[in-house]
């Protein structure tokens, strides 16, 4: 009775349903607003300031000591946490990268005008980020070693470019200009 | 009413006691000030609910006279419904005048394309090219309101709640109408018998269930205001979007060489 394409057209609006339900659901965090200059900090990336903490756990003298004088079981055991340590460094990249997203989605939402192609390239970016993601993190889940991508991955977001500072230092202005105002 | 069985009939009584409801509240609370285009959407349904009537008494329900006037007051109606759909979208976006910019456009692309397939579906099968059409409105109407809802939640715009609602209903309503007709048709083809009376309960029920939660949510006031917010520069967005890109997109190379892909 029900032909492929009877079934795909359901399918389709189900998922429609769906996808209604899902866009129309309260957000579980309140909109963005522009936030006061001062809170402006926390939209840069605050993970990467632990940068040389991170370092220097991973660093590739200690390794070498380990190998050396300590048991396997010890060196079997430091690896493991230091994984541990890894994946939850890589949380805080992702929330970094969130971070500089948000800043994009405020800026773009209170901007008078935005550029198509400009909003198309960042939805890709961030929809590849998080398929990227989700594979180092299952890449650091079953034992591989991408601890020194994330290293050259943290300094990549910690060096914040100055012009970027100086566009938020703008966006801060901005802010307390309208604060003074209303 | 010739052709009608009784439960229809119970029906579509039912639904013009609750659009009557809906367009009181509307006068009630005021809102007919600020939702001019859906109050005369509503209002325009109830006409086309008495015209049907009329219609129906005089020439029966299977004539080709009924037929021809039914689907000629539908098309107004439905676009009634877009109207009112841009004008509660425009109330939502509007303040937003970047991303209005990009929801319309997103508005007019989707509804394109779908209209354009259901064009094509509609061609093909002349017996049923009116109700293909209309299906293909509804879908057309529903993918547009969801990509614009779903573009609304990812720039994080409130949409007051009871705007929600009527979209909400809005796109339910068409999806439901989309489904109906795609299995109507399946069980017109396979001659079931309570076809007709499925097809008219399964369109009537969904209605009823949209106008009562419209009923609802519309006891609520609206926003007194329109929300303006205080928008930035341009050089704002032209400064710091290319540099979050630049970060993004090196982060994302980086996250390609740690899988080696």
């Amino acid at each position: 009775m029900w032909n492929a394409y009877t079934l795909l057209f359901v399918v389709f609006v189900a998922l429609l349903l769906g996808l209604l339900a899902w866009a129309l659901r309260r957000p579980s965090r309140r909109p963005p607003a522009l936030p006061a200059s001062a809170s402006l900090d926390e939209l840069g990336p605050i993970h990467c300031q632990h940068f040389l903490i991170f370092q220097q756990v991973f660093a590739a003298g200690d390794r070498k000591y380990l190998a050396r004088h300590a048991s396997r079981r010890l060196c079997r055991r430091v690896r493991a946490e230091r994984r541990h340590v890894a994946k939850q460094f890589l949380a805080g990249l992702g929330e970094d990268f969130a971070r500089l997203n948000h800043l994009a989605v405020i800026v773009a939402r209170l901007s008078p005008k935005v550029e198509r192609r400009a909003e198309w390239r960042r939805f890709r970016l961030v929809a590849r980020f998080q398929l990227l993601y989700a594979f180092v993190w299952l890449d650091l889940a079953l034992g591989g070693s991408a601890v020194r991508e994330i290293v050259q991955l943290t300094r990549l977001i910690g060096s914040t470019s100055s012009r970027l500072e100086a566009a938020i230092y703008e966006l801060g202005k901005f802010a307390t200009r309208q604060a003074e105002t209303t | 009413m010739t052709g009608l069985a009784r439960s229809v009939q119970w029906l579509w009584a039912l639904t013009v006691i609750v659009q009557m409801a809906v367009l009181g509240l509307i006068f009630l609370k005021g809102h007919f000030r600020r939702l001019p285009l859906f109050t005369a959407y509503i209002a325009l349904n109830l006409c086309q609910a008495g015209f049907l009537f009329v219609i129906y008494l005089r020439s029966g329900f299977h004539s080709y006279t009924t037929f021809l006037l039914a689907w000629t007051s539908e098309a107004i109606t439905l676009l009634a419904r877009v109207l009112a759909t841009t004008e509660l979208l425009g109330l939502v976006l509007r303040p937003y005048r970047g991303i209005w910019a990009l929801g319309w456009r997103v508005l007019a692309v989707t509804s394109i394309v779908v209209l354009m397939f259901a064009g094509a579906e509609a061609g093909r099968d002349m017996k049923w090219a009116i109700m293909l059409a209309d299906r293909g409105f509804h879908l057309a109407l529903a993918v547009a309101l969801v990509s614009v809802l779903l573009l609304a939640r990812y720039y994080s715009v409130p949409v007051h709640r009871v705007y929600k609602t009527i979209l909400g209903g809005f796109c339910f309503y068409s999806c439901t109408v989309s489904l109906t007709t795609t299995f109507s048709r399946t069980f017109f083809l396979h001659k079931f018998a309570l076809y007709e009376a499925l097809w008219n309960a399964a369109t009537l029920l969904p209605y009823i269930a949209v106008q009562v939660v419209w009923a609802l949510a519309l006891r609520s006031s609206l926003p007194v205001t329109e929300e303006r917010p205080a928008l930035l520069p341009t050089s704002v967005y032209n400064e710091v979007t290319p540099l979050v890109h630049a970060r993004l997109r090196l982060l994302n190379d980086r996250l390609v060489e740690m899988l080696h892909i």
